[in-house]
């Protein structure tokens, strides 16, 4: 008799096509779309570095090395035509190729924010005063704000890895932390706004502050990709917390 | 974006616990085998070849005005089924069907109904492109001719002529028509079945993968016919184009080893099917 | 890719192995095409002799010896009384003529063996070939005519130089007398050898100058036509059914399994049949042709209706779900389009049959075909003989001149054959291209 399983999960959705050519070109795009991500989580810990601790060799190697994202990101891309022009991918495929497109955008621009706070370390003490803009609770409000959107962003490039919509998940129930961590930062920024601060410097780490929440965007972005191609389910826009709810009562 | 979050509570009802029920594993059909006007209704149709079951317990409405497309590995029995529903498999020895097929209401296994009106009624257009060794004219006329749908020649001429431009071959043929039908090249030839089919004025069209003998140019031509003849007609095709049934159906079915599988929107189908065994099939991962 | 692992050998590439082994697959090739040629130049060469034999044997019998002689219509003894009444003109005694002749051309001849030796150089046609002048021509009688007489076929055998004049007199069928008078005849110019018109309108006879083969021709004539007639619609009938309409089950296939072994019983057996059945149970008259069609029709039944049934086979069912798919009806497919595709295939099943009826004697000589029939028939139901058995007729007459009208008859069978097999063969090309 047929032997029929529930789709999903599958262990990998990208492999067992009758042409295995088929799978090693998406597990290239997969891949490519993976050590963009380990790109991006490198330089968003030495941007963060370089604006906490005021190490400028730190923001340099990160500007240096932000060109590298974006012809990966080039790479994806030609990847993504040439599959949809040889394949032509239907249902999981379709959902795959045109995920890892949208992801591969959102990595490359989780990339540009993390030039973007290299930057602003940069611009933060070109002014010389004060000679260390940053009180100490602000660094920790930095350095939380850090560690919460490099780790959902971290979980995302994982769950992109195996297209898994539990590790998903988790990444959007950290959201409300990481809107947290930023609203803490920027308050530290506003209440208690140190006197010797110049605007433009409060304006960089505004910035900074923000570009880290996008990151944690991104993640979230990459996260309801990852759901598309794992439940067909568009989920964009839809209330996280009943989102959440349903799909862990269905055991993910 | 906290505040879009917020504000996207309201959607929440786009999303049923259905549509994210856990996903089917039996052989059930997956999907809805009605539609809203249909033409023909089939249930539970059991065919057998002696003691072997082609088809298992098969449901499949075919609406008014619509393509529907029976796509799957071969021997998966869509074509057996789609002869089912103009009483083809009458003519092959062992052949049993079981189960009910209604078109219009009426049922076409019905004791007392005979299939040759049926055959009018639902045409059939087959794989290879199969005029009469006769002319053209003789090849279109020749339906009408038998039913006696025509009073004399120049009607008869009118509808031969109907008939092909619908096919839109007349254009292509209308100054030999004398000639055989069998001169044709091979999408014209599978056109002019067509028109041969269209000129009984049939309420459903059949066709058993009409374009695996063409070239990609006369399969586009023809498709663009199956689009043009939906206006008027119910259309089941069968195809092993997983491409062509995207383009040309609405609906479409998947057979697997005789079961239907799936049936849904051809959209829904070719992006997002619901079962394992669909999704294997038209991603390319067996068959 | 796969490498040849064995240590120490170097390394062999397949197409090394395939040239080694190509040398003697040739060798086998070349081989077997001679012992195919040779098979075919010797059924070749086999067919040459025969006709050879045949055609060397027969061809003399196309022509055949007349001996001149001054005749005088005498009015005393055609017709005493002067009336030309027809009937007195056809009752005369010609041979008496015949006899006057003689004693005015040969007067040295006056022994009554010797006489009667005279007159049986002439066939015992020849008195009814002077009837058939003085009926059509009666201003004849009375004048006196150089005619040509039909000679008799031992004067003929020896004129084609089947017997041979140096032998002693003894061992040979013509006296010196005979051979004496028949060189004088030749010297004098009054010999001469005409086209063989009564080979092709006589019947048979037990003279052989006056055998003709119409009476065969006829009675194969008429007895073709109506086998053809016969067995034609029933097998085209019988076929369609079987492979069309009949279900398939035991029944059918024990009915398949009988038309094949019917196709391959002895003919003798079908004789035997034709005898006990129609002669005896439905009393159909003997020796016709139409008791032989009868027979003839159940021979050729299984080739026909296995000829039909492959021709059947071979339309593709294509278009016969075209013709159902429009809404035909079962007959209506088979009547407008199945049978006008297999029709040239039925019709050269139906020739080739008809050609071994053409060419079949066993079953014949068991329904009385055999029996000695002179005159030409004109219809089904007159006794007649057919061509086949005219020549087991003939070939088994002791007259040696029987023996070149045998070669001759089975040229004209032969001919009739090629015939028919080429007109099998046109029909073929002709037709079968249509799709």
């Amino acid at each position: 008799m047929v032997e029929t399983a529930p789709l999903k999960p599958t262990a990998d959705p990208t492999s067992g096509h009758t042409v295995s050519r088929y799978d090693r070109e998406l597990a290239k795009l997969r891949g490519i779309i993976l050590r963009m991500g380990e790109h991006v989580i490198e330089q968003t810990q030495a941007a963060v570095a370089a604006l906490v601790d005021g190490d400028e060799s730190q923001a340099f190697r990160v500007l240096d090395r932000e060109p590298q994202i974006d012809y990966l990101s080039l790479d994806a891309d030609e990847e993504v035509f040439r599959v949809i022009a040889r394949r032509q991918p239907t249902a999981v495929d379709l959902r795959i190729v045109l995920a890892l497109s949208k992801i591969a955008g959102d990595v490359e621009r989780a990339g540009d924010k993390t030039a973007r706070i290299a930057r602003q370390a940069l611009e933060l003490r070109q002014m010389e005063k004060p000679a260390e803009p940053l009180t100490e609770a602000m660094r920790e409000a930095f350095r939380r704000l850090d560690e919460k959107a490099c780790c959902m962003f971290e979980r995302g490039i994982e769950a992109v890895a195996t297209f898994d919509v539990t590790q998903s998940l988790t990444i959007f129930e950290d959201e409300p932390a990481l809107y947290a961590a930023s609203h803490e930062a920027r308050q530290q920024l506003g209440e208690q706004n140190p006197p010797d601060l110049i605007p433009r410097q409060t304006i960089c780490l505004l910035t900074s502050a923000h570009a880290l929440e996008r990151i944690g965007n991104h993640a979230a972005n990459i996260a309801e990709q990852v759901i598309y191609v794992a439940l067909g389910q568009d989920i964009r826009y839809r209330n996280r917390e009943i989102l959440i709810e349903t799909l862990r009562h269905r055991g993910y | 974006m906290s505040t879009t979050v917020e504000a996207m509570g309201q959607r929440v009802g786009a999303m049923s616990a259905a549509e994210l029920s856990s996903r089917p594993d039996s052989r059930a059909t997956v999907g809805d085998v009605t539609v809203a006007n249909p033409r023909m209704v089939c249930r539970e149709v059991d065919v057998w070849y002696g003691s072997k079951q082609a088809i298992k317990g098969v449901s499949l409405d075919i609406g008014k005005n619509e393509v529907v497309s029976m796509i799957g590995p071969s021997g998966c029995g869509k074509s057996t089924f789609l002869r089912c529903l103009n009483r083809m498999n009458d003519t092959i020895d062992g052949c049993r069907v079981e189960g009910s097929i209604q078109l219009d209401g009426q049922d076409i296994y019905d004791k007392g109904l005979d299939p040759v009106p049926l055959r009018a009624q639902v045409g059939m257009v087959f794989q290879k492109p199969n005029p009469f060794p006769k002319s053209i004219y003789e090849n279109v006329a020749y339906g009408p001719r038998i039913h006696g749908l025509t009073n004399n020649k120049a009607e008869l001429d009118a509808l031969v002529e109907a008939s092909l431009r619908k096919a839109g071959l007349w254009n292509e043929v209308k100054d030999r028509l004398d000639q055989p039908g069998t001169g044709l090249s091979g999408g014209q030839q599978q056109r002019l079945c067509i028109a041969r089919t269209i000129a009984v004025s049939p309420e459903v069209i059949l066709m058993d993968e009409p374009c695996s003998a063409l070239d990609p140019i006369a399969t586009a031509i023809v498709e663009e016919l199956i689009d043009e003849l939906r206006a008027n007609y119910s259309i089941a095709i069968v195809t092993h184009s997983m491409q062509q049934a995207a383009r040309v159906s609405q609906r479409t079915a998947y057979f697997h080893m005789g079961d239907l599988i799936e049936v849904g929107e051809t959209n829904e189908i070719f992006t997002n099917p619901r079962h394992k065994l669909t999704e294997d099939y038209i991603t390319g991962r067996f068959g | 890719m796969n490498k040849p692992s064995s240590a120490g050998a170097p390394p062999r590439r397949a197409i090394d192995i395939v040239n080694a082994s190509l040398k003697r697959r040739y060798a086998r090739e070349r081989r077997f095409r001679l012992i195919g040629l040779t098979a075919v130049v010797m059924g070749l060469l086999f067919v040459a002799l025969l006709f050879a034999d045949i055609i060397g044997k027969g061809h003399t019998a196309f022509q055949q010896t007349y001996i001149q002689l001054p005749l005088t219509f005498d009015a005393g003894l055609i017709d005493p009384k002067g009336t030309r009444d027809p009937e007195t003109l056809r009752s005369a005694n010609y041979n008496a003529l015949i006899r006057a002749a003689l004693r005015d051309v040969y007067p040295d001849v006056t022994e009554r063996r010797d006489i009667r030796a005279l007159g049986s150089m002439f066939s015992v046609g020849a008195p009814s070939q002077l009837r058939d002048r003085i009926l059509a021509n009666p201003d004849l009688i009375g004048t006196t005519q150089e005619v040509w007489l039909l000679a008799d076929d031992d004067i003929d055998m020896l004129i084609k130089g089947y017997i041979d004049r140096d032998l002693p007199e003894s061992e040979r069928r013509v006296k010196d007398r005979t051979v004496e008078w028949v060189e004088r005849l030749e010297a004098e110019g009054r010999i001469e050898k005409r086209f063989n018109t009564i080979f092709f309108t006589h019947g048979t006879s037990r003279e052989p100058e006056l055998a003709g083969i119409a009476g065969a021709l006829m009675g194969t004539f008429y007895t073709l036509v109506l086998t053809l007639l016969l067995s034609f619609p029933i097998g085209v009938g019988a076929a369609v059914y079987l492979e069309e309409f009949a279900p398939r089950n035991r029944w059918t296939d024990l009915i398949e399994v009988n038309i094949n072994n019917l196709a391959a019983v002895p003919s003798v057996i079908f004789g035997l049949l034709g005898l006990a059945v129609f002669i005896g149970l439905f009393g159909v008259p003997r020796s016709t042709p139409l008791v032989a069609s009868l027979v003839l029709s159940l021979m050729t039944l299984p080739i026909m209706i296995i000829a039909s049934r492959a021709a059947l086979k071979s339309v593709p069912p294509s278009i016969r779900e075209a013709a159902l798919g429009v809404g035909a009806s079962p007959l209506q497919t088979q009547f407008h389009h199945v049978l006008p595709l297999a029709m040239p295939g039925m019709l050269t099943g139906a020739i080739i049959g008809m050609a071994h009826a053409l060419g079949e004697t066993a079953p014949l000589l068991m329904i009385g075909m055999i029996a000695f029939i002179v005159d030409i028939p004109s219809g089904f139901t007159d006794a007649a003989t057919v061509l086949p058995v005219q020549i087991f007729l003939w070939a088994d007459s002791p007259e040696r001149a029987f023996v070149e009208r045998t070669s001759a008859a089975i040229m004209v069978l032969l001919a009739f054959l090629i015939l028919m097999n080429l007109a099998a063969v046109l029909l073929r090309r002709r037709f079968e291209r249509r799709w």
